[in-house]
């Protein structure tokens, strides 16, 4: 078993470039400590891979801990997207996803389940509301259905900070339970910070947990990865417990950062009456920022500071890409940093703003 | 800027947007004198554009370019603004000649400045002609054709550019949908990728994430990488507790 597991990893390893956009190896170790005060130190070897395509979004991981008395265990999730834009802001689509754990001695459990989904986005808010119905195997070697129904919520906010939150309900066979999440998660220039948490009622109810997680790129396919905290029981029969673990990911065909944690940091909200508030950050000493582009003849325009580095102004911008700079104190023309940009074809640059 | 003279030239925008065909044209040259430009700085741009207007050619872009020439004029020195405006109407007489290619007859302006500001960020005219000729409408082929200008300027190879939006109206994402891009590159190379790392992605059909995506997931549970329990001793139920239908 050992032998096929390591085969396994090393076909994975070769092969991954040729199915996937991103494949990372993390090493690293973990210690748990579980409900009936058991615990244990392991050591972790895990794979990813990822891609995405216009329509359609994956990612797979599998792992292999082996814990510090001998024993080993082996694990693997993966999830994956499928979405068709209906409209403005609209995205309807399916979702898929399992897991699967086996421990050495022949235990083990598996889900997986499936179901559509609905994507709406509005500016910086995203909302998902899906369902999905599946199959769990625990690891008493019970099988029975699940049937979730699922609302998330995000919005994002200038600096690279993000808030989302969720609703799921779950029904497994006779257990009826409903859980809800929170996340407040920060994007940096070289690190991720997230705190997550939530509280389930019902069938399986159980304390809160919580958790947190730091990512530090120390380069662009070299990050270190740190996380704490408390999960709940599952429904395949695994206690809840605390957990510590560190690791260093290495990507191998792609920089291990993920593509959606590096936001630019100018913010575009479609606001009720029609018009557009940009908020965007602008670190500095400017006493005075105003903002001109192509919509309005390039006459500078006041932006209101919001606070140490945040700036905002509402606008009335059509849908489009419009052109435009900033004007420090009066005096200097330039443009944001970490925005699309182009030569203005004066020998500066001017940003592009994108309003959907 | 004083507050009297900031009134004048935003009643002066405001005349121009509520009649951008006719007042534009008519207004440019009060417009730069208002924001206190040379009568002969005024005098050569009105001449430009109205050139342009006799030609069928779009004169958004002119007039835009000189108010931004002129706004900028403490670092730009007027003759460029007026080399940078001949240079602008010149690429509108190839964009327009391009899109009356594509099969535009009469050449919608906006796809005529769009395909001018494509062909000058280095686009090909045949490239040009195919992004017209997947876009599902000509206000699609506008934005896509601006966004492939966006992304070449960005320093995207132009292949990969072009393939960017050619595949997504392909695939039926929407025009708004690919507004995105130019966010999503900048999103990449932040996010430690270098522009041909970008260019592979797309050329080997991976597309460009949608900011925003995801955040579906299912209920919470343990993280990936914590085993569930040392063999032989942790698997079970926690205390009083039924979890097993």
């Amino acid at each position: 078993m050992r032998r096929a597991v390591l085969l396994g990893a090393t076909l994975a390893v070769t092969a991954g470039p040729a199915i996937a956009q991103e494949v990372s190896v993390l090493v690293g170790g973990v210690q748990a400590r579980y409900a009936d005060s058991v615990s244990g130190t392991a050591g972790l070897l895990s794979l990813r891979l990822s891609g995405s395509s216009p329509n359609v979004a994956g990612v797979i991981d599998a792992g292999f801990s082996k814990f510090v008395s001998g024993e080993w265990v082996t694990q693997a999730s993966s999830y994956g997207t499928a979405v068709l834009g209906l409209g403005r802001a609209v995205s309807l689509g399916m979702g898929a996803g399992g897991d699967v754990n086996y421990t050495e001695g022949g235990l083990w459990s598996s889900e997986a389940s499936a179901g559509p989904l609905v994507a709406i986005a509005s500016g910086t808010l995203f909302a998902t509301l899906g369902a999905s119905v599946g199959n769990v195997r625990s690891i008493a070697d019970s099988s029975f259905s699940i049937t979730t129904v699922t609302a998330r919520l995000r919005q994002d906010f200038p600096g690279g900070f993000a808030l989302s939150g969720g609703v799921v309900g779950i029904a497994a066979d006779t257990l009826k339970y409903a859980e809800v999440t929170l996340e407040v998660a920060h994007s940096g220039a070289r690190t991720r910070l997230s705190a997550f948490g939530g509280l389930r009622t019902g069938d399986l109810s159980d304390d809160p947990w919580g958790q947190a997680q730091i990512e530090f790129y120390v380069t662009p396919r070299t990050t270190i990865e740190a996380a704490a905290g408390r999960y709940p029981t599952d429904l395949a029969g695994f206690t809840d417990g605390l957990f510590a673990t560190v690791g260093v990911r290495l990507g191998i065909s792609r920089p291990t950062r993920r593509l959606d944690r590096a936001r630019p940091p100018v913010m575009v909200e479609l606001l009720e009456s029609g018009r557009v508030r940009i908020t965007l950050s602008f670190p500095g000493t400017a006493q005075r920022l105003e903002i001109a582009g192509d919509w309005n003849g390039w006459v500078p325009l006041p932006l209101e500071r919001r606070g140490r580095d945040s700036w905002s102004v509402e606008l009335a911008l059509p849908p489009g890409i419009h052109r435009y700079s900033l004007v420090v104190d009066g005096a200097t023309w330039t443009v944001p940093e970490g925005v699309p940009t182009q030569p203005d074809d004066f020998g500066g640059q001017v940003a592009l703003l994108v309003v959907r | 800027m004083k507050p009297v003279t900031g009134l004048l030239i935003a009643a002066l925008v405001a005349a121009s947007t509520a009649h951008p065909m006719r007042a534009q044209q008519v207004s440019i040259r009060e417009q730069l004198i208002a924001r206190g430009a040379p009568a002969q700085f005024a005098e050569q741009v009105a001449a430009i554009v109205a050139a342009s207007e006799a030609e069928a050619l779009p004169t958004e872009p002119l007039v835009s370019k000189a108010l931004e020439g002129w706004a900028k004029r403490g670092r730009v020195p007027l003759d460029r603004v007026i080399a940078v405006l001949n240079q602008t109407q010149a690429g509108l007489r190839v964009g327009r000649e391009v899109v009356l290619g594509a099969g535009f007859d009469p050449p919608p302006g906006a796809v005529v400045a769009a395909a001018a500001g494509a062909l000058g960020r280095g686009i090909g005219r045949d490239d040009v002609r195919e992004i017209i000729s997947v876009s599902p409408a000509p206000d699609a082929a506008a934005t896509g054709l601006t966004v492939a200008a966006a992304l070449a300027a960005q320093g995207l190879d132009r292949a990969a550019a072009v393939k960017a939006v050619r595949d997504a109206f392909r695939g039926g994402r929407t025009p708004d949908e690919v507004l995105e891009f130019p966010s999503a590159v900048t999103g990449l190379r932040a996010g430690g990728e270098s522009m041909s790392d970008v260019a592979r992605r797309i050329l080997e059909g991976g597309g460009l994430p949608m900011l925003g995506q995801g955040g579906m997931g299912g209920q919470a549970g343990r993280p990936h990488g914590v085993p569930g329990s040392q063999p032989g001793q942790g698997a079970g139920k926690k205390k009083g507790q039924t979890n097993k239908p």
